[in-house]
Formats: structure tokens, sequence, C-alpha cells
């Protein structure tokens, strides 16, 4: 596996762990379901230092002579790019529909589940910004076990 | 990424160049191990600039390293 294959899957790791941290933090856990919110955050907190940790050793080591980064990696992390820039454009363009329709529809539809209020938007748009670095990293990692 | 359509004897190459490791070999073309293994593998195309390179690196012309074949 290649430095940057790992630094792949270290990201990926650590995006899912802040993710899910950040979810059951602001949004709790569903009532529907055991609770496991404080084994699942312990678990998340854990993971995130672990990954950290190899992102630190990663760094660190540095072989002589050797390439950190060649075309095949600029090629797959350029594929990871497009895909999350895909994503984000499309995700947003849809949140901003939903602004200007929550907008225009206040008035007649009072109770509606548009996104409207300031802190609902900061927590879709982060959300957002967390699947758009999945799907970035996920997509490089994909290349990266396609094409070894 | 993928190409079926170019073959490479890069394996047999570096046999016969004094038993070089893909390490060395990607130390000297200026990419990772893990390229020259995707190459020897049919799993990555190379740009024309590593693959001159590669061809330099065991002095012999770019068609005796890859070949192209039609579908």
């Amino acid at each position: 596996m290649s430095k940057q294959e790992l630094y792949a899957w270290s990201t990926f790791t650590s995006t899912i762990a802040i993710m899910g941290f950040y979810i059951i933090s602001v949004f709790g856990w569903p009532d529907a379901i055991p609770d496991y919110s404080n084994h699942l955050t312990r678990l998340f907190i854990n993971v995130f230092i672990i990954t950290l940790l190899v992102e630190i050793i990663l760094g660190i080591m540095k072989r002589k002579n050797s390439v950190e980064k060649d075309e095949r990696d600029e090629l797959i992390e350029a594929k990871g790019f497009k895909n999350a820039y895909l994503f984000l454009t499309g995700t947003l363009t849809i949140v901003l529909v939903q602004i200007l329709l929550d907008d225009f529809l206040n008035p007649y539809i009072p109770d509606k589940t548009l996104i409207s209020a300031t802190i609902q938007l900061f927590h879709v748009l982060l959300i957002l910004l967390f699947t758009a670095s999945l799907i970035n990293r996920g997509t490089q990692i994909y290349f990266y076990r396609k094409m070894f | 990424m993928n190409s079926n359509n170019i073959s490479n004897r890069i394996r047999i190459l570096r046999f016969h160049a004094n038993e070089m490791t893909q390490q060395e070999l990607a130390d000297r073309a200026g990419v990772t191990r893990q390229t020259i293994n995707a190459l020897e593998a049919n799993r990555y195309s190379p740009s024309l600039d590593l693959a001159f390179r590669i061809s330099k690196i065991f002095n012999v012309p770019l068609e005796e390293v890859f070949s192209y074949e039609d579908d």
C-alpha cells in the first residue's frame, strides 16, 4: 500500500469518526434504538486519535530517494476531487433552491420541512462537507484497490 | 486509466537487468513501487514521459518495453 493510499484510508476513517461524533452530539440518539451513544462516542474519539497518530507517523517517515506522489497518485487524486466536487455542487444547488423556496413559501405554508433556520443550514452544510470528503477519499481508495 | 490494449515487458526486462527490483526501478523512474507493480500487472497505462523514462533505464527502444494490441 502506498503512502498516498494510507493517507486516503486514514482521512476516510477519521472523517467517519468526526462525522459520527458530530451527528450524535448535535442530533442525539434515536429513541427507537438502544442507547449506544456513549460507546460510539468513545469509539469515534479513539478512532480519530489513532488515525491522527497514523498520519503523524506517516508524515515523519520518509524513505530516502522515495517518491511521495507520482503521476498515478495525482490521477487518482483528481478522480476523487472530481466526484467530491460533483457531489458538492449538486447538493449545494439543492440547498440553495430550498432556501429560495422557503423564502417564497413561508407566508403560505408555515409548517414545512424545508431547510430554513440558520443553525439548520449550518448543520446541513457541514454534513455535506463531511460527505464530500468521504466521497473524495472513498473514490481514491476505490481506484487504489481496483488498480492494485 | 486501465488499459487492456497496452502490454509491457517490464518484469522480464527487470530480470535481465541484473534482477532489478521494483523499488530500484521505481526510484530510477521517479515513481512509487506501487505504480511499477500496477504497470506490470497491466492495470495502469503510463504517461508518455514515464514510458520513455522506463525505456531509457533499460536502454532499449520504447517498442521493446511497451506494445499496443488491437482489439
